[in-house]
């Protein structure tokens, strides 16, 4: 006997259009992601910026390096300064903003901070220095800043786009007109951003979180101890001098920045990987 | 003859699969200079290749952070954050800032004016303007640019960094 299909053709094909979604789906779908990755890049629905939107961050960049430090002199210190750089340049090899030349130096101060201006301008102060016990913590600091250059968490503090690449009339937009409007645009947004840095902070847990993590996958890129930025931090967390006052009033508490990379570094089985530390090679520089 | 559509669907339903399978396996790029396939996906796994910024992937599988991808003839595991779906930049870089550049100077370009080319302009003019109380130090930025890496000091320099220390 013939066998006969007794369901209909269009619940068959009901059923066989859910096949085929779910193959395609699961073909699609990959692992669970880990919840930084999706929360790092849900979050950068940006057009693509182009060359003069990069130009632009770097020209704002190096003015706003050039108040940075008006502010706090360069240490005059030739052999350390290099040695900083290079530890950057290894660094930000891994970044995904290598269209960028990245600048590191050090800053002639006891203050315990380092700092990012936009474009790959990076400080780290003689205090922080004073701190780190080895060439992956240093590396860790310096990493700290390349996420927020790379995440452009300044770029879009300020509004700092070409009329291009932005539908609201951003500093670039205003930029681009010329004219005393434009000079008093950029002045603003660099005395905006010295603000940022210096007083104020990002305001925003969310970016200084995201700089951390990038740094964690930055130094395991890299070849660093990925735990190196909590390591510090849980080092400096102690101090309650001076020096720290402009740390703890422009970021989150460390404590909750440790807990936050602790998680990460947990998740991921970074803690157990053993990368170079290298604290000979910095007590030769320092 | 009444099921002839549903043959046809299942018929197709390989070819179907199949396309999705190659719009996953679509080339991506390495967007960091430098980056390393692994044998494993763990940071201290053997390495299989070194690419370059620029160099194309293909990606088969994904676990975490991690790409499982096929370059070449060779496969193997790189970190998520080294690769994009679109090639980077090239390396961009401007002109040192040069204290006598102008405004006007960038306005007469016969090309329409660029955001950039009136943030060169602009960054000399505003300089002068500024009326914070803080100097702008371009000699200091100067002496900070002035340290620059040749790639082979680079990789003479990472060498302790390779397998851990």
């Amino acid at each position: 006997m013939k066998t006969v299909w007794r369901v209909s053709d269009s619940k068959l094909l009901k059923v066989a259009v859910v096949v085929l979604g779910m193959a395609v789906m699961s073909n699609g779908m990959s692992q669970p992601e880990d919840n930084f990755h999706k929360r790092l890049f849900a979050s950068i629905p940006d057009a693509p910026y182009t060359e003069d939107d990069i130009e632009t961050e770097i020209l704002f960049g190096r003015e706003l390096a050039s108040k940075v430090l008006g502010k706090y002199q360069p240490l005059q210190n030739d052999q350390l300064n290099a040695y900083v750089n290079k530890v950057g340049q290894v660094v930000a090899q891994m970044s995904e903003r290598s269209e960028l030349q990245y600048h590191f130096i050090v800053l002639d101060t006891d203050m315990i901070n380092a700092f990012a201006a936009p474009g790959g301008y990076i400080f780290v102060t003689k205090g922080a220095l004073n701190n780190v016990e080895d060439e992956s913590e240093l590396a860790a600091i310096l990493a700290h800043e390349i996420g927020h250059v790379e995440l452009r968490h300044y770029v879009k503090k300020v509004r700092l786009r070409s009329e291009k690449g932005s539908k609201e009339d951003g500093l670039g937009a205003i930029l681009s007109g010329g004219g005393r409007a434009a000079t008093q645009a950029f002045n603003e947004a660099l005395d905006e951003t010295m603000e940022i840095l210096f007083n104020k902070g990002l305001q925003s847990k969310k970016d200084e979180f995201e700089a951390d993590r990038t740094s964690v996958f930055l130094l395991a890129n890299a070849g660093y101890d990925p735990t190196a930025l909590m390591r510090y931090f849980n080092r400096i967390e102690k101090n309650q001098s001076v020096q720290m006052q402009i740390l703890s009033e422009t970021h989150p508490p460390l404590g909750e920045r440790i807990n936050e990379m602790d998680t990460l570094i947990e998740k991921n089985g970074l803690s157990t990987i053993n990368l170079a530390k290298l604290q000979e090679r910095f007590n030769e520089y320092h | 003859m009444k099921n002839r559509p549903l043959k046809y669907f299942f018929s197709l339903l390989p070819s179907l699969m199949l396309v999705s399978l190659t719009v996953q396996a679509a080339p991506q790029y390495i967007s960091s200079n430098k980056a390393k396939v692994l044998k494993k996906p763990n940071f201290q796994a053997d390495l299989v290749a070194e690419l370059v910024k620029g160099d194309q992937v293909n990606v088969l599988d994904q676990q975490g952070v991690w790409l499982n991808v096929s370059v070449e003839k060779k496969t193997g595991w790189v970190s998520k954050f080294l690769v994009r779906e679109t090639p980077t930049n090239d390396r961009v870089t401007v002109l040192p800032g040069d204290d006598q550049t102008e405004l006007k100077d960038v306005r007469r370009r016969a090309s329409a004016i660029t955001t950039a080319a009136a943030a060169r302009g602009l960054a000399a003019t505003a300089r002068a303007e500024a009326s914070g109380d803080i100097v702008a130090n371009l000699e200091g930025v100067r002496y900070m640019e002035s340290f620059s890496v040749s790639s082979q000091e680079l990789e003479q320099f990472s060498q302790p960094l390779v397998g851990g220390r």
